[in-house]
């Protein structure tokens, strides 16, 4: 071993570990991920299998211990992909046909070829409960084997009182409006769409869910069928009850009673199945002491969209911001932990999550059927796009207000010299809900998604805003996302060393992270830990 | 390894192939000796193990698991036993290329890359030299090439070349991050150099030779890792070529360090070694032909742990008989590597002390 120098020793571990993440680490990691030899690194091809061979590898010559099934690196994630034909039709007194993608949209809830439901309706309203906002939706309500129709988004939209008004809490969103169904027993859900809640237009539902709705594996629900209702249905079936306009403003109240609907819903969902897997790659950085049992995540997705329609002459989507960069990111700071020899209370894993690009796939697998325990994860740190456009002043993560994690980050980013800013537009869009920590928080585990700072030194003040609009607008999930001679790592570096610096110090602190008190995910963090 | 004449690879007759089903490690399982009848491992001695403080630290930081690591990698079938010219061929090189710019070490292709262009794909990296002696130059080469997708043999038409070479490749990446691992920065510059098309007839290595990243004057020395042996540990070890300059002094040294005697001439391995011409058939030979002293590194003879006497032999035989070039060198060959990364480290030490030594590697007169 080479000699530790007086100055060295009288470092902090987390200072130890923040020195040694290097930029041409990650630089390398991104040239050989995101090259044209990796295909754009898609869930089941060749690029997709090198990619996950590769970060293997890294685990492996860093010394990192396998931690994903049977004693390998590997943590299996099995895929289904439905192609759903529905027939549906509304009873209610007489028999109304709904007319697929015109009226409707549904798709299988089960992994089976043939769903067949017959059950009466139910209007649930926002279909919510949130006791740290005193919103029952299904309080009184008997939904068991019955189908619940559903408005998405939460009363906050059009009462700022409510919830936590324009910005989007988890309870807007359409996927936990299938969850909460899923926990009352009901046989089926259809969701009211309109332009405003939803924040897209009926055509983006009638494109997105009409194709092969691809996921993970499930054990069967009580939730046999799942779809949309166009504005215009939903209003007719609506009207005996009093319209969609009044029940909409019924519901935004607080004491909203579901409502019987005089109807019944006669649906068969007809799914060709397609069956393929992929594979997430995880590795622990053993803690030492009692505590090392339990584990910080950092992680990365490292898929992308492989090969694909051609824009200018070139069919490669890279992913070279998305996700080379974070995956490298993740390796780098393994690598970090591996050349400075710092162990902690509680273990590191290192994670590339698989298939992150077809709808959170590799978290949601490891979520539902984790190779290392849910409830011995106290952290999880995600990151998805790194900043390669030079260093910042300061510095942003998704979640930061939702758990003490936020704080542990904050603390994190000071020492780094920089300010942690709060990007307002994520928190509208709900962004903290569309990456892979998100599985993690769901069921309970306190997380953060990094993001870049946009105070970038030496360049004017709204740079960095307008770095990252030309990159939606022109390189977000193009071919063109590919590397640029231009980037640089040092800004990549800041946000590593704040990431390790976090871990470390989630490691070191006696008790686990826990969600605030306003967090819509408390309830599943004291589930979890109990 | 280049086959000893043109056609040597080819379907092996049946026989042979209800052979490979006794996989080494179980074949020598069964033919164990009694316990009193083993001869000790080799193991390094206290005395042994008190070298230099910068070859102990160089040869410390060869680990097993880096060496795993990337053999894994290279002879996946995801690979495709990267021929030259081919996509699996490409691949191993950005692999290599990757490994080289991680560990921070400078590229010394073409265009301020890792890569020679315009002929064989060679990846090139360099660890600056200090002082004088640092115009001066020690390569250790590996060749990543091997035959790509041929002959289905068995169903398996992958030739990964698990042994050939994605053991020198993967040693030779393992000794370049020991040296970065170790922070050792001898006089003389290192070269790190995954060969390309050694199959094809040593292309790569004369190919650097015509156009050397340093004039070939100032290369000093050559160290060549050419199919290790992944099996289990000898007492001895040998290094092809070092009866021919004062290499074979370094490698004596560097073997006694890691407690290894070296393997005599009239050994079996050796004899075998000398019938079948290895020494001409690798990398290693077109340095010779250039003046530049080399040798290649070997197994030894004298079975190490429990292992019955004639092992060694007997498992170089069965590779060459059953496994050299067929699609079956493949990573069903990779055992425990403790030994391989014990080998290695006797490859680091030498290739420390050639770049380090004030005195160039000078050809033992009579024998060249």
């Amino acid at each position: 071993m080479p000699a530790v120098g007086a100055a060295q020793q009288a470092l902090s571990p987390a200072a130890r570990v923040a020195r040694a993440v290097s930029g041409d680490v990650m630089r390398a990691h991104v040239d050989f991920l995101a090259d044209d030899a990796l295909e754009g690194r898609a869930p089941g091809t060749r690029g997709g299998a090198l990619a996950a061979k590769y970060v293997a590898a890294q685990f492996e010559r860093l010394g990192l211990k396998p931690a994903g099934d049977s004693g390998s690196y590997y943590h299996r994630v099995p895929i289904i992909a439905l192609t759903p034909d529905p027939q549906a039709a509304i009873v209610a007194g007489g028999q109304t046909d709904l007319k697929y993608r015109t009226d409707y949209v549904m798709w299988s809830m089960r992994d089976d070829s043939l769903v067949a439901v017959g059950a009466d309706l139910v209007f649930v309203g926002y279909g919510i409960v949130a006791p740290e906002y005193g919103w029952d939706d299904y309080k009184d309500a008997d939904v068991k084997g019955k189908v619940v129709v559903v408005l998405v988004n939460t009363p906050g939209l059009h009462d700022p009182s409510l919830f936590k008004g324009k910005i989007l809490t988890y309870y807007g969103r359409w996927t936990y409006k299938i969850e909460e169904a899923e926990r009352r027993g009901a046989a089926g859900i259809l969701m009211v769409h309109t332009t405003e809640s939803a924040t897209y237009p009926w055509g983006t539902v009638a494109s997105s869910w009409t194709g092969a709705q691809t996921r993970v594996e499930r054990a069967p629900t009580s939730l046999l069928v799942a779809g949309w209702l166009t504005e215009s249905v939903a209003d007719r079936l609506l009207q005996p009850a009093g319209g969609l306009q009044q029940l909409t403003d019924a519901a935004g109240k607080h004491g909203f009673q579901a409502v019987p609907l005089k109807a019944r819903l006669g649906a068969t969902v007809r799914s060709t199945v397609r069956r393929s897997e992929t594979y997430n790659v995880v590795g622990r950085w053993p803690g030492r002491g009692p505590k090392a049992n339990e584990a910080v995540l950092i992680g990365g997705h490292y898929d992308h969209l492989g090969v694909g329609a051609p824009v200018d002459g070139d069919s490669i989507y890279n992913g070279a911001l998305d996700n080379a960069s974070g995956v490298s990111a993740m390796l780098a700071a393994a690598e970090a932990f591996a050349k400075s020899g710092v162990t902690t209370p509680r273990s590191m894993l290192f994670m590339g999550f698989a298939a992150e690009e077809s709808g959170l796939l590799g978290s949601t697998a490891f979520a539902a059927r984790p190779s290392v325990p849910l409830k011995q994860i106290t952290a999880v740190l995600n990151m998805d796009v790194m900043n390669l456009y030079g260093r910042t002043r300061d510095i942003a993560a998704l979640g930061v207000d939702q758990s003490s994690l936020g704080r542990t980050f904050t603390e994190a980013a000071k020492q780094e010299g920089l300010r942690v800013t709060v990007n307002e537009d994520a928190l509208v869009k709900g962004s903290f809900f569309r990456s892979d920590h998100f599985p993690f928080a769901r069921a309970g585990v306190p997380s953060l998604s990094l993001e870049s700072g946009l105070d970038y030194v030496g360049r004017p003040e709204n740079w960095g805003r307008q770095q990252q609009d030309e990159y939606t607008a022109k390189r977000y999930h193009q071919p063109s996302d590919e590397i640029l001679p231009w980037y640089m790592y040092d800004g990549a570096v800041q946000q590593v060393r704040v990431i390790v610096r976090t871990a470390v110090a989630a490691a070191e602190s006696p008790p686990q992270p826990v969600w605030t008190a306003g967090s819509e995910f408390r309830a599943a963090g004291e589930a979890r830990v109990k | 390894m280049r086959p000893d004449r043109p056609g040597f690879i080819g379907p092996l007759p049946c026989a042979l192939l209800a052979a490979i089903a006794l996989r080494a490690a179980g074949f020598a399982q069964a033919q164990r000796p009694p316990e009193a009848q083993r001869p000790p491992a080799a193991q390094p001695t206290r005395a042994h193990a008190l070298g230099p403080a910068k070859a102990r630290a160089v040869a410390e930081a060869v680990r097993p698991e880096i060496v795993r690591a990337h053999l894994e990698f290279l002879a996946d079938d995801a690979l495709e036993g990267r021929g030259t010219g081919t996509r699996g061929g490409d691949l191993a090189a950005r692999y290599v290329a990757a490994q080289f710019a991680s560990l921070g070490l400078e590229p010394a292709g073409d265009d301020g890359s890792y890569f020679a262009r315009g002929g064989p794909m060679n990846v090139i990296a360099r660890l600056p030299g200090r002082g004088r002696l640092a115009s001066e130059a020690v390569i250790l080469g590996a060749h990543y090439d091997h035959l790509g997708i041929g002959p289905a043999v068995g169903g398996d038409s992958i030739y990964n070349g698990a042994v050939d070479n994605a053991s020198g490749t993967a040693g030779m990446l393992a000794i370049a991050e020991a040296f970065v691992t170790a922070g050792a920065r001898p006089a003389r510059s290192v070269f790190f150099v995954a060969f390309d098309a050694e199959e094809k007839g040593l292309l790569g290595a004369k190919a650097l030779i015509r156009r050397p990243p340093v004039p070939l004057a100032q290369v000093v020395a050559m160290l060549n890792l050419e199919s290790l042996n992944l099996v289990g540990d000898t007492r001895d070890i040998a290094a092809l070529g070092a009866d021919r300059s004062t290499l074979g002094t370094l490698f004596r040294v560097a073997a006694a360090a890691e407690g290894y005697t070296v393997t005599p001439r009239s050994a079996a391995v050796m004899q075998e070694a000398e019938r079948q011409g290895f020494f001409d058939r690798s990398d290693q030979a077109a340095f010779v032909q250039a003046g530049v002293p080399a040798i290649m590194l070997f197994l030894g003879d004298q079975a190490g742990g429990d292992q019955p006497r004639g092992w060694a032999k007997r498992m170089l035989d069965q590779y060459l008989q059953q496994r050299y070039h067929q699609p079956n060198d493949d990573l069903s060959l990779v055992g425990d590597l403790g030994a391989t990364a014990h080998a290695l480290r006797v490859y680091a030490r030498t290739l420390l002390a050639a770049a380090d030594q004030p005195a160039r590697p000078r050809w033992v007169s009579g024998v060249h």
